[in-house]
């Protein structure tokens, strides 16, 4: 148990230390965009934070709502992209298992491609 | 998987592994802080974001249990899509900053607590059964265990049909979110002129 | 890994499955290219000869099939019981398609339509032969998701979204909790195969496979719309458009009570004491809760969801007495229920069509003279409902209540003969609403009654014809229900 984990860990050693690197580039940009910045900006008046400080006032943001268009995308990426999850394993194994693993890979992409068409033959993927 | 590998994991800790340990600890953290953020932040945005740090330090703690592919289905798809999918909603609600508690203890509350209670009692006797030697059963990994190349075995012989019905599952969900979600804009279109 | 042996796969045994969603891809596709008008004509004459071919496909292998045998790595089994349960599946079908023929809204999405009708009936029958808990669970989203948009395609009609959200949320509950009580059954077994489980539950804990056991049920209870997990149903029923009602009224509940005797009897055999106890209650409520609501109901849709619901108690009662016999029952009710209920929903459809409304009892007055064959055929469904001649849900109830007395539970026969006698009330009142009405309320149709609907006409007659064939030729359709019982392993042999 103890060297799997241990030859587990030694396998994600790489990736472990790419998601700190990952982690801190913004990470630091963030930090260091407050600790060096030249404006106190809690001091300032309101008018000095403003884009102009004089002219009329735009009034409270508007509430704007995204279209429908964004919520079907992403609900047609998530089915699209549970079919990548279940591809993968299998796509792993294909060299292993021939041509077997081919025609059941195949069918799985069949189906995959009937949803594009339809997808795409509806317009879902237009912008409104 | 069984749940005393972290134990398992604090055992090789100290055989003297501190980068196993050190990992979990941050994951483990990690998880719980952002766990309470999803709770604490009013605004659902900053919600959701912690979210997806809940679910990905998850996934690490998935990868310690050498569940390979679960980790990495956690990260694309919960990390990666449903949150962008709460996120999104969040959006096409207009996105509001709730506020909390505003109907003071409710029945939902009572029932958080009385379900965290639950959950914190079942963690508890875990914790004991296994400090007791009570969840002796080592598990049996093998070195592929939990590895992509293995659950794609899995999927061309003992679950054939089942991967195959699941291609189209998501093909019927597909044709049901366009014939659901594209006809709405039409009608809203309709109504207007 | 290299010892790595691909599954064989029997493409004859999986025939009525590939066939239906073979032509569910060829409606999708093809009407996508189709001017909008014929698009409702293919999608039809495609869907009929698909439901038909897989029909004919099941009843071959019905034919041919005598000891039953996994397919695919043992993830389906290919048994007589899956074998009619997907004729029942594809008839309703076949009847769906010729109702729906004429049903207006759902715009251009007809092709669509045919599609996820297709589909679902494609899901029931693999569901009907799933033999480990993932096809099982599997087979159960395919066919659900179907009527979840079958339920909401007329998104023109609020009502229709309003059922669809429901039905998703509601029905998305009861799978998970199916999928839960199987993840208890594997943890504690170790075993998806339903064979596996039951030769595993002995040294199982027995806690585990218990909530296991119960929570599965309650997930098929919430598909067989069985009180009280039956809280979507009359929602459901009146917002879905009428063909679909009819469809989901017959081809789930055989679905759904078709894989509840299998999982039960040869899943948990061990459990057999619990889980009939178990149904009898369900069977009780549900007789209890439909009767009794479908007594103040005006909205005909509503009262025949209601009287679903009292007929799911019924079916349960068969699985309850835990016998060959209530097997038997079982599938014999089935054949005479799904004929009369798509038959019954075929009738509200015309109606609805010839007001653009909803058919409630009081606008049902005068139907009767004004149509006389869809109103005395509707007159034979009330019939056929409350379990009278020449309606085969008459011997269909004898059986089922002499399965129960033979398991030794004369009071369970006694709560079936009550709730029967109560909804002579109910049923009656569609008869005296068509016929007994004084001649000035009778309701006219708006605009004079549409043309004649000959598809749906047919379809009723087909349904008709069913429903006394069932009685009429009951001696043979027994013997076909102890066929397709017969390899269940019920307690004794």
């Amino acid at each position: 148990m103890q060297g799997v984990l241990l030859a587990a860990l030694d396998d994600w050693f790489p990736f472990l230390v790419y998601a700190l690197f990952a982690a801190a580039i913004p990470g630091s940009m963030l930090l260091f965009s407050f600790a060096l910045s030249t404006r106190r900006k809690e001091r300032a008046p309101r008018a000095q934070r403003m884009p102009f400080e004089s002219g009329v006032s735009t009034g409270p943001p508007k509430l704007q709502r995204f279209t429908v268009s964004f919520y079907l995308t992403a609900m047609l990426f998530i089915v699209f992209d549970i079919e990548i999850v279940f591809l993968y394993p299998v796509a792993v194994v294909l060299d292993v298992v021939g041509p077997f693993a081919l025609a059941e890979f195949g069918f799985f992409i069949a189906i995959l491609a009937i949803a594009y068409v339809y997808v795409w033959k509806r317009g879902a993927l237009e912008w409104r | 998987m069984p749940l005393e590998a972290p134990v398992e994991v604090m055992l090789a800790a100290s055989a003297g592994n501190v980068l196993v340990w050190v990992v979990w600890v941050v994951a483990a953290l990690a998880l719980l802080s952002s766990g309470i953020a999803v709770v604490l932040f009013t605004n659902p945005f900053y919600s959701a974001l912690s979210l997806i740090g809940n679910l990905a330090s998850l996934a690490v703690l998935y990868l310690l249990l050498s569940g390979e592919f679960v980790a990495g289905a956690q990260v694309i798809v919960y990390a990666g899509a449903i949150v962008i999918m709460f996120v999104f909603v969040l959006a096409y609600l207009g996105g509001r900053a709730d506020a909390p508690w505003a109907g003071g203890p409710t029945l939902q509350a009572a029932a958080a607590v009385v379900a965290a209670a639950a959950i914190a009692l079942e963690v508890i006797v875990v914790i004991a059964l296994a400090a007791g030697d009570q969840l002796s059963d080592t598990a049996e990994v093998t070195g592929a265990f939990g590895s992509p190349a293995e659950i794609g075995d899995l999927f061309l012989s003992d679950h054939l049909l089942a991967f195959e019905a699941t291609s189209i599952v998501l093909l019927v969900a597909a044709v049901g979110g366009v014939i659901l979600g594209s006809a709405m804009p039409q009608r809203s279109k309709a109504g207007a002129d | 890994m290299n010892e790595f042996t691909a599954p064989s796969i029997d493409w004859s045994a999986l025939s009525p499955v590939l066939v239906s969603l073979g032509g569910a891809v060829v409606v999708l596709l093809v009407s996508l290219f189709l001017p909008v008008r014929i698009r409702r004509g293919f999608g039809a004459v495609v869907a009929s000869v698909c439901f038909l071919a897989a029909g004919a496909a099941a009843i071959a292998l019905f034919a041919a099939d005598e000891t039953g045998r996994g397919i695919v790595a043992d993830a389906l089994r290919r048994d007589r019981l899956a074998e009619l349960a997907e004729i029942f599946v594809m008839g309703a079908g076949l009847l769906t398609v010729g109702v729906s023929f004429r049903e207006r809204g759902g715009g251009d999405r007809a092709g669509e339509y045919y599609a996820l009708l297709l589909t679902a009936a494609s899901g029931m029958a693999f569901f009907v032969s799933a033999s480990n808990l993932m096809t099982l669970f599997l087979g159960l989203e395919w066919f659900s998701i179907c009527l979840y948009v079958l339920t909401a395609i007329a998104v023109e009609r609020l009502s229709g979204l309003e059922a669809g959200l429901k039905y998703l949320i509601v029905g998305s509950f009861g799978s998970a909790v199916l999928l839960f009580g199987s993840a208890l059954v594997y943890g504690a077994t170790g075993a998806i195969g339903f064979e596996q489980i039951a030769a595993g539950t002995d040294d199982a804990e027995r806690l585990f496979v218990v909530a296991g056991l119960a929570m599965i049920l309650v997930g098929l209870a919430f598909k067989a719309s069985a009180a009280p997990f039956h809280m979507w149903t009359p929602d459901v029923y009146e917002g879905a458009p009428t063909p679909i009602t009819g469809f989901m009224s017959a081809a789930t509940k055989v679905a759904a009570l078709v894989v509840t005797l299998r999982v039960l009897v040869t899943v948990f055999p061990s459990e057999a004491e619990l889980w009939t106890v178990a149904l009898a209650v369900i069977v009780c409520i549900s007789l209890a809760w439909g009767n009794l609501a479908a007594l103040v109901q005006t909205n005909v849709k509503r009262m025949l969801a209601y009287s679903s619901i009292s007929h799911a108690g019924f079916l349960l009662m068969a699985i309850a007495a835990g016998n060959a016999l209530g097997g038997r029952a079982l599938l014999y009710y089935l054949i005479a229920y799904s004929a009369v209920s798509v038959g019954s929903f075929a009738v509200v459809a015309i109606r609805e069509r010839e007001l653009a409304g909803p058919v409630t009892l009081a606008s049902l007055a005068g139907f009767g003279w004004e149509r006389p064959f869809l109103g005395t055929s509707m007159a034979l469904f009330m019939f056929g409902f409350i379990g009278l001649p020449p309606a085969g849900i008459f011997l269909g109830k004898f059986y089922v209540f002499s399965a129960v007395i033979d398991r030794g539970w004369t009071w369970l026969a006694i709560v079936g003969v009550v709730a029967t006698v109560v909804s002579v009330y109910y049923y009656a009142g569609v008869i005296r609403a068509m016929f007994m009405q004084r001649r000035e309320l009778a309701v006219v149709a708006a605009g004079g009654s549409p043309p004649t609907d000959r598809a749906l006409v047919a379809a009723v007659a087909v349904a008709v014809v069913v429903t006394i064939g069932s009685f009429v030729a009951a001696d043979p359709l027994l013997e076909i229900a102890r066929d397709a019982v017969a390899l269940l392993p019920f307690p004794e042999g």
